[in-house]
C-alpha cells in the first residue's frame, strides 16, 4: 500500500518538523530512506530541485517524492499529509490549546526537541558533505572534484560573509554550486 | 505606556520569550530630520514609537520623495515586521519629522521567537492563521490549500521530466554541483541554530548526543530514526524539568 505509506511517512514528518526549513531535510531523508522509496543520491538531486524552486522546501519534496512514487494522487496525499500536522496545530493553537504550548511540560519538552534536531542536522550536513568527497563504494576514491566544490563554496560563503556582514542566499548558493558542477565534471 | 503594552500577545508569549523581547529591545533618541532607515540597508528589526512622528517613503525613479505612511506614538512599523519574512523587501527610507523616541527589536530575536512558535514552514502557519480569523474553517482550508498549490503544480511537473533531463550531460553535472551545495546549505543551517542555541549544559548534551548518534548510524548504515530520537530527547528534557520541580513542589506543600 504505498498510498499509505506515503502518508503515515509524510505525516510523521509534518508533525516533527521544527524550526524552519532544514529541519525538515533529515527527517524527510529518513522516512524515504527507511521506506527505501529513493536512494540517497536520487534525494539529493530532488533535494537540489526543491531548494531551487519556489515554496517551502518541505511542501516541494513531499509532492516530488509522492508524485515519483505513485504518480498525482500519490504527489497529492504527500504534500496534503505533510502540510496537514501544521494545519490542524495552528487550529487548535488558536481555539482550544492556548495555554497549552504555554505551559512549563510543554516548554520542557520543546527545549529537549530542539537541541535534539540541531544535533541531526548537523549530522545530516557532516555525513552528506562527507560522503560527496569520500564514497562508501567498493571500488570507491576520493572524489577530488566534489572536495574541490566543498572548499570553493566553502570559501565563496565566508568571503561573502566577512564583506557583507550576512549571509549568501540559498539560491545564489545553488546557482554557484550548479554552474561549478559544470565547470569541474 | 510600558513596552509590553505595545504587544496585544504579549500574555501568550512564555516568558522567556517576553525576557527576550524585553531584554533586547534597544532604545533610540531620533533628532527631528534624521533619515535613519536608507533603502538599501538590512532589516532594522521591529520598530515601536514611543511618541514623536515617523515618515517612511521611497524613491521615485526621477528622484521625488514618495511617501508611503506616517507612523505617529504607539505605532508599530508594520513594513519592518515584513522585511522579516525574507524575500519581501522594500527598499524605501525612514524619516524623523519630530524628535522621536522608539523601540528596536532586532530581527533576528523577532524571527526565533515567530519561528519556535509552532511546528511547521511559517508561510503555512500564517496562511492557515490568516486565512481562520477572515473566514473562518473554510477560509483556513482556501488559504493553506492555494499557499500550497503553486509550489505543488510546479514541483510536480519537474518531477516528470528530471529523469529526461538527467540524461543531458550539463544537468547532469550541474546536480552534481548543487548535491554538494545543499549539504554544506544544510550544514551551514545546523552550525547557525548551533549558534543561537541557549549555552547550558542540558541543551548542548542533548545536542551532542543527537550529533553523535546520527553520524554513526549514517556511517554504519544503520537505520536510527530520527523521529524516534527526537520523541526520546523530549521525554528526557521532561523528566529532567519534572525531578527539578518536584522537591520544590513538595516544599511549598509543606508550608
Amino acid at each position: 500500500m504505498i498510498y499509505l505509506e506515503l502518508l503515515l511517512g509524510f505525516l510523521k514528518v509534518g508533525c516533527f518538523t521544527f524550526g524552519g526549513a532544514y529541519s525538515a531535510i533529515p527527517l524527510i531523508r529518513d522516512v524515504v530512506l527507511s521506506y527505501s522509496w529513493l536512494s540517497d543520491e536520487e534525494l539529493s538531486y530532488m533535494i537540489a530541485v526543491s531548494e531551487s524552486t519556489p515554496g517551502p522546501i518541505m511542501v516541494n519534496l513531499a509532492t516530488y517524492v509522492g508524485s515519483s512514487q505513485a504518480g498525482f494522487w500519490g504527489a497529492v496525499l504527500a504534500t496534503l499529509a505533510v502540510v496537514l500536522p501544521s494545519f490542524f496545530v495552528i487550529l487548535l493553537v488558536m481555539n482550544l490549546l492556548n495555554g497549552i504550548l504555554k505551559s512549563k511540560y510543554a516548554q520542557a519538552v520543546l527545549q529537549g526537541l530542539k537541541p535534539c534536531m540541531i544535533g541531526i542536522i548537523l549530522a545530516t550536513g557532516i555525513y552528506m558533505t562527507l560522503h560527496n568527497c569520500f564514497p562508501l563504494a567498493q571500488d570507491a576514491k576520493v572524489d577530488f572534484r566534489s572536495l574541490l566544490i566543498v572548499v570553493v563554496l566553502a570559501a565563496c560563503m565566508a568571503v561573502y560573509r566577512a564583506f557583507k556582514k550576512k549571509k549568501l542566499s540559498p539560491i545564489l548558493l545553488i546557482i554557484a554550486s550548479a554552474a561549478l558542477g559544470i565547470l569541474i565534471y | 505606556m510600558e513596552f509590553q503594552d505595545y504587544f496585544p500577545v504579549w500574555e501568550k508569549l512564555t516568558s522567556v520569550q517576553q525576557q527576550q523581547l524585553k531584554g533586547s529591545a534597544i532604545s533610540r533618541t531620533v533628532k527631528k530630520g534624521t533619515v535613519f532607515h536608507n533603502g538599501n540597508l538590512d532589516c532594522t528589526g521591529l520598530l515601536l514609537i514611543r511618541h514623536g512622528q515617523l515618515r517612511s517613503y521611497i524613491l521615485s525613479d526621477e528622484g521625488r520623495e514618495i511617501t508611503l505612511y506616517r507612523l505617529f506614538d504607539r505605532d508599530i512599523c508594520l513594513f519592518s515586521a515584513s522585511c522579516m519574512m525574507r524575500s519581501i523587501q522594500f527598499e524605501m527610507m525612514i524619516e524623523a519629522e519630530k524628535d522621536t523616541e522608539l523601540w528596536i527589536v532586532p530581527a533576528e530575536i523577532y524571527q526565533s521567537i515567530m519561528q519556535e512558535s509552532t511546528p511547521g514552514p511559517i508561510a503555512i502557519n500564517c496562511a492557515t492563521y490568516v486565512g481562520y480569523k477572515m473566514a473562518g474553517m473554510t477560509g483556513a482550508v482556501l488559504a493553506t490549500l492555494g499557499i500550497v498549490l503553486p509550489s505543488f503544480v510546479i514541483l510536480y511537473f519537474i518531477s516528470m521530466f528530471l529523469e529526461h533531463f538527467l540524461e543531458y550531460q550539463v544537468i547532469a553535472a550541474a546536480c552534481r554541483g548543487i548535491k554538494v551545495g545543499v549539504s554544506l546549505l544544510i550544514l551551514d543551517a545546523g552550525a547557525t541554530m548551533l549558534k543561537k542555541m541557549k549555552k547550558k549544559p542540558q541543551p548542548r548534551i542533548i545536542a551532542g548526543c543527537a550529533f553523535v548518534i546520527m553520524l554513526l548510524g549514517n556511517l554504519f548504515s544503520l537505520r536510527i530514526s530520527s523521529v524516534a530520537l527526537m520523541l526520546a530527547a523530549g521525554i528526557i528534557s521532561l523528566s529532567v524539568f519534572a525531578a527539578k520541580s518536584a522537591p520544590a513542589q513538595r516544599g511549598g506543600a509543606g508550608q
